[in-house]
């Protein structure tokens, strides 16, 4: 009953791995996408040991003008904590939560989706209506809801990204996986008495591989967007962890004299996201049959 | 000589005279035994503060304030200053305490004290008219007065008037611990007793100064009998509008009267519109001329405004303040070194430049601020890191321990502050991880968590807070403080009229609370807000009240 | 086809019982019983107990969410409400009544009586954002797709891509800035109240802005994919080889072809624009669904957060109900099982 994916499933003959890896590079949007994500995952790697202010420690002398100056370079929030530091201090928690959730939801995704897939019958009804459901709930609602009630903190967020996305990468994966379980090396395999279980880690996952790194990145991105989002709520990692929707929340009320206390976490989150999105294009791009 | 209504009065007036009372003091007490403000104010030498004239208060037009517009149920039960906002225009009070601590008749005509300070003969205004149309009289006085002495109602006017209305008393039940169920009711009957139709006695237990302020505490709202404690649009009151419209969180209405007894209205409408969580709505509100003017704005709000061509700022002291409180009966708080290493840990004029923007004065931990009549100075002492390391090395933490501290997101000075300070506690080896709980949850635990930060309203008294808070059992005692020696004292104080002799009393209490008490205070805050330019009238009450009939448009 | 619809609507109700389970489940962890709600902080712990006592909310999870249903189907009437629980709760259609929703601890007004309303705010600025939304984005993501690789494709793509990325609390911080503080051109929030001066359509255009700008380009991307597989096909080759004109052939058969997939997410996005606007009625003051689900949550008003999960849930199933009927009228070789 549901509907394909109308992206087109990889065919039977499998690609080499280093030329689809080669032809990544020739993309030129998979390439700006990288580098913006590796400029990030670079900075905030770097953080411990690179030249910074506290990312905590208010600087009073500096709240009289909080402009961008020579000691800060992109000046100091409202509490006088110096901007720089807090957005490259704030990439490595986004960095560390959104990968991690997104890929923690993979996995469950995707072992939802094989199962469901590859066994297809009552096994498969259970898991897709138990999707549906999940999947009926609006994603900022589920996450509203559970980030309020069981508290904001790493481990909850993965928790809510797992059970928001899981159910959309499982219905991804099954889609793929029935494409998949006719081909001959599947058959190949089960004569040969394989496992299911390898069946499907060795012979079905690889070619649902690019279709998945895709949706990842794209899942990644979102992530960030929902961290952002969660942190603009109030709901975000609790201070003072620098929280980049929680930033741009904070300096709301000084829009209008210092706007850039705003638009800089601003900038950061769309870079960020932008980078994933034109990773995730340029991978499509780049692998298409 | 003048004929005094109090006995006490003369002896008053030669303490002002030689000097042995202050002008403030002398003014609050002498209103407050009965003397007029016009007469207090010219014995003690002072021009009294003059209201615009009502000639010269332009008429018409509608006022738009930005407010948080919450559920009301009861208005004897209203615990916010925005819930009694809403209720304050269209009901109203006995007495009227100024932005001075001065306290004046309102619904009463006046009052009088016996020598005893035991009996208090309240005066009710004879041409005072409900908006439905009858008189005022001393039935609808006698019944919310009895009605607020009564627990199950619940109001928090009960903790005020025991001691001298109220009496607790063992039920003879007990609870599921197997401890005596107290309760609360009237001490006598005679309590509270109707004397004619325009006369209120109230006979006291034990001898009350404050009585009349007590009258002005927000939730003691005169109410209409009829309307047994309902409230919402239409409802009956004394006051200066009706309300027409009334929506949780979106906006109330009101409508002004025409036979209103007082000065005043001048406006034709007024609204309050509740513009929501988000910080900026406020500003951006303000810009696009959406409100007139925000019920309270903090100082990172004001920076933002305040050049706006067509706002003008109102600032005024208040003995608003936040505290971070600790439980001495938790394992981390329990030795009183701890709780003093906590206090010496902060630097309050940073604390107050961060997250105030410098609108405050500093506070010195005991809950008693200078602008309080009370206040007994002590030393001050500064920020001192090796010190309360070395506290804390002696109460058994040489390596400081870690915590957490609960706090809410908004109104986001609180949280800003509590940022603020867990920075500060870091340099004496204290790790304190900020929980940040949206307002419900916070409310279910700001008296069970062991750490929290909890900002406190405004009270014209020392003593008022210190009871509220620090007593031992007392209702809203959060820090679970419980002190012979302090609350020995404390009543000590409440029943010392003299200034002087009470300042040394409070000069002990305050040590105390230096010494073993539960609290780091670091600052006293300013509060403000904007108003439009054309609005005319407008001050700001340090409670934070909102007296729509007070304020006139100029139209343009 | 009215076994089929029978089969999508027993499904949906399921659906629809699953989710508030989860729901009810789900608000167990937060703190905060719904007598205290009721009563606010500052009553005394000895009325929350004999409030708790009498709504028996000690009683199993699954007691509870049996009663909450009874409520709602109409079998029981609202413990809130009973006259004897001292909390004046009144609702003028009944204690006990088909659909009653109960009781919102947090507004102190019966649900339906809070619901609705702001159902029809979201509903206004969704309708406009979506009225923008699909043409904005068919246009987006044909032109694109027409050329793929060219120079139009190039800039629209950025465009688009970008745009997605901008969270919405980023575009509405920064359009205030821009046209409520800088030029003051727009009013700064949206209460959609006509006696504040401003008109309230001008009241609608930032929030509405925010919605399209975030959600136009991920739609435009869809479409984009689909119109650049449609144009590799071998008929529309074959048709452009044979001479027709490109005009003709893309309107004639391109287009139709190419709308089939994007179809189901434009629907989509009418679930995301109903409940995902919760930022932007933040941002804004919005007096919104969003905002409402937002305060229920964050409050544990659990009445008015069933309530309007179910009706979220119902939108988003009726939506792919209409999706997959769709899909069928439009694409004549697929047909659901």
């Amino acid at each position: 009953m549901a509907l394909e994916s109308t992206v087109p499933v990889m065919t039977a003959a499998k690609r080499p791995a280093r030329a689809k890896w080669r032809r990544v590079f020739r993309s030129k949007t998979a390439l700006v996408g990288l580098f913006l994500v590796s400029f990030w995952v670079v900075v905030a790697v770097l953080a411990p040991i690179l030249p910074l202010q506290s990312p905590t420690e208010p600087d009073v002398m500096a709240m009289a003008s909080p402009f961008p100056s020579a000691t800060h370079w992109l000046g100091v929030d409202i509490l006088g904590r110096d901007i720089l530091a807090r957005l490259i201090f704030g990439a490595r928690t986004v960095l560390l939560v959104a990968p991690l959730s997104v890929a923690v939801a993979m996995a469950v995704g995707i072992a939802m989706g094989m199962v469901a897939g590859y066994y297809g019958g009552w096994v498969d009804a259970l898991i897709s209506r138990f999707s549906d459901i999940i999947l009926a709930f609006p994603v900022l609602v589920l996450y509203v809801v559970l980030i309020a009630n069981i508290g904001p903190s790493i481990i909850n967020i993965v928790i809510a990204t797992t059970i928001a996305s899981a159910p959309g990468i499982g219905r991804i994966t099954r889609g793929l996986v029935l494409g998949l379980k006719q081909q001959e090396y599947v058959a190949a395999a089960k004569l040969r008495a394989e496992s299911t279980f390898y069946i499907m880690l060795v012979e079905l996952l690889p070619n649902c591989r690019g279709m998945l790194i895709v949706d990842a990145c794209l899942r990644i991105g979102y992530t960030i967007i929902t961290i952002g989002i969660l942190g603009f709520l109030g709901l975000g990692l609790p201070p003072p962890n620098p929280d980049w929707g929680g930033m741009v929340k904070e300096s709301t009320t000084v829009l209008n004299v210092w706007p850039f206390m705003s638009v800089e976490p601003s900038i950061a989150i769309v870079s960020l996201v932008l980078g994933f999105n034109l990773l995730a294009d340029g991978l499509r791009e780049a692998w298409k049959p | 000589m003048e004929e005094y209504p109090h006995p006490k009065i003369p002896t008053l007036v030669e303490e002002l005279r030689n000097e042995t009372l202050g002008r403030r003091e002398f003014l609050r007490f002498a209103t407050l035994l009965g003397l007029s403000a016009t007469a207090a104010y010219s014995i003690a030498g002072i021009a009294m503060p003059v209201g615009a004239k009502a000639d010269d208060m332009p008429k018409g037009g509608n006022l738009r304030i930005g407010m948080r517009c919450m559920e009301i149920k009861d208005p004897h039960l209203a615990d916010f200053a925005e819930r009694s906002n809403v209720i304050r225009q269209v009901c109203e009070y006995l007495t009227f305490t100024d932005r001075n601590n001065i306290t004046h008749p309102y619904l009463l005509e006046k009052w009088e004290v016996s020598d005893d300070l035991k009996t208090w003969t309240l005066h009710v205004r004879k041409d005072v008219k409900w908006h439905k149309g009858r008189l005022l009289t001393a039935d609808d006085v006698v019944w919310n007065l009895k009605r607020v002495c009564d627990p199950a109602i619940g109001s928090s006017m009960l903790g005020l008037f025991t001691g001298y209305l109220v009496e607790d008393y063992d039920t003879g039940e007990k609870d599921s611990a197997g401890n005596p169920k107290k309760s609360s009711r009237l001490w006598s009957d005679k309590a509270i007793e109707k004397v004619d139709d325009y006369t209120v006695r109230l006979n006291c237990s034990s001898p009350q100064i404050a009585v009349a302020e007590h009258l002005f505490h927000y939730p003691m709202f005169i109410l209409d009998p009829e309307e047994k404690g309902t409230f919402g649009p239409g409802a009956n009151g004394t006051g200066p509008f009706e309300m027409t419209e009334f929506t949780v969180g979106k906006n109330a209405k009101y409508k002004a009267r025409t036979d209103y007894w007082g000065t005043g209205p001048y406006l034709d409408t007024f609204e309050f519109v509740d513009l929501g969580d988000n910080a900026g709505a406020g500003i951006a509100a303000v810009a696009s001329k959406q409100v007139d003017g925000l019920s309270e704005a903090d100082a990172v709000q004001i920076n933002s405004m305040k050049n706006f061509p067509h706002v003008a700022v109102y600032k005024v002291e208040t003995t608003q303040t936040i505290v971070a409180r600790m439980h001495p009966d938790n394992e981390l708080f329990k030795d009183k070194r701890v709780r003093q290493a906590m206090r010496f840990a902060i630097d309050r004029e940073k604390v107050l430049q961060t997250s105030l923007l410098g609108a405050g004065t500093p506070a010195e931990d005991h809950h008693v601020a200078p602008s309080h009549p009370e206040y007994a100075a002590l030393p001050k002492y500064p920020r001192d890191i090796e010190k309360a390391k070395k506290l804390l090395a002696d109460a058994g933490f040489p390596n400081g321990f870690e915590t957490d501290m609960v706090t809410r997101p908004d109104p986001i000075w609180e949280l800003n502050t509590a940022q603020v300070l867990a920075e500060q506690f870091k340099d004496i080896g204290v790790k304190v991880n900020i929980k940040s709980l949206p307002s419900a949850q916070y409310w279910e635990v700001w008296t069970k968590a062991p750490f929290s930060l909890t900002a406190w309203g405004h009270r014209p008294l020392a003593v008022m807070t210190l009871s509220l808070a620090y007593r031992s059992n007392a209702a809203w005692n959060e820090s679970n403080y419980s002190n012979p020696e302090f609350d020995k004292l404390l009543t000590e104080a409440e029943g010392i009229l003299d200034p002087k002799k009470r300042s040394v009393v409070m000069a002990k209490i305050e040590a105390i609370m230096q010494d073993d008490g539960p609290i780091v205070q670091p600052f006293w805050r300013i509060f403000s807000t904007v108003m439009d330019k054309k609005v005319k009238g407008f001050e700001l009450h340090p409670s934070q009240y909102i007296f729509a009939h007070q304020y006139a448009i100029v139209q343009a | 086809m009215t076994r089929f619809l029978c089969k999508r609507l027993i499904m949906m109700l399921i659906t629809m019982l699953c989710a508030s389970f989860l729901v009810f489940t789900v608000c167990e962890f937060s703190p905060g019983s719904v007598a205290r709600k009721s009563l606010g902080p500052f009553a005394t712990q000895q009325q929350v107990d004999i409030l708790s006592k009498k709504l028996r909310a000690t009683d199993p999870l699954p007691v509870r969410y049996s009663r909450w249903l009874g409520v709602l189907l109409g079998v029981i009437p609202d413990p809130l409400q009973a006259p004897d629980s001292g909390l004046n709760f009144t609702d003028p259609r009944g204690a006990q009544y088909f659909g009653n929703f109960g009781y919102s601890t947090l507004n102190k007004l019966p649900v339906n009586d809070v619901i609705w309303d702001r159902l029809k705010n979201t509903a206004v600025l969704a309708g406009l954002a979506f009225a923008l939304i699909v043409p904005l984005s068919i246009i987006f993501g044909i032109l694109s797709g027409l050329r793929e690789g060219g120079a139009l494709d190039r800039l629209l793509s950025v465009i688009c891509i970008t745009f997605t990325s901008i969270p919405e609390f980023a575009s509405g911080v920064f359009l205030v800035t821009l046209f409520v503080i800088l030029w003051p051109l727009l009013p700064g929030t949206s209460q959609l109240d006509p006696g504040s001066g401003w008109s309230i359509p001008s009241q609608l255009v930032l929030p509405v802005a925010v919605l399209v700008i975030y959600d136009f380009g991920y739609v435009a991307r869809m479409i984009r994919v689909s119109m650049i597989g449609v144009m590799e096909r071998p008929f529309i080759r074959t048709a452009i080889l044979k001479g027709m004109n490109t005009r003709q052939v893309i309107f004639g058969h391109a287009l139709r072809n190419a709308m089939i997939a994007p179809f189901t997410v434009l629907l989509l996005q009418i679930n995301f624009l109903v409940s995902g606007v919760v930022v932007t009625e933040l941002v804004f003051a919005y007096p919104g669904f969003g905002r409402l689900l937002l305060d229920a949550s964050l409050f544990g008003d659990i009445a008015t957060l069933e309530a309007a999960t179910l009706v979220t849930v119902a939108i988003a199933v009726t939506t792919q109900l209409v999706g997959d009927l769709g899909y069928m009228l439009l694409d004549p070789r697929i047909r659901v099982k």
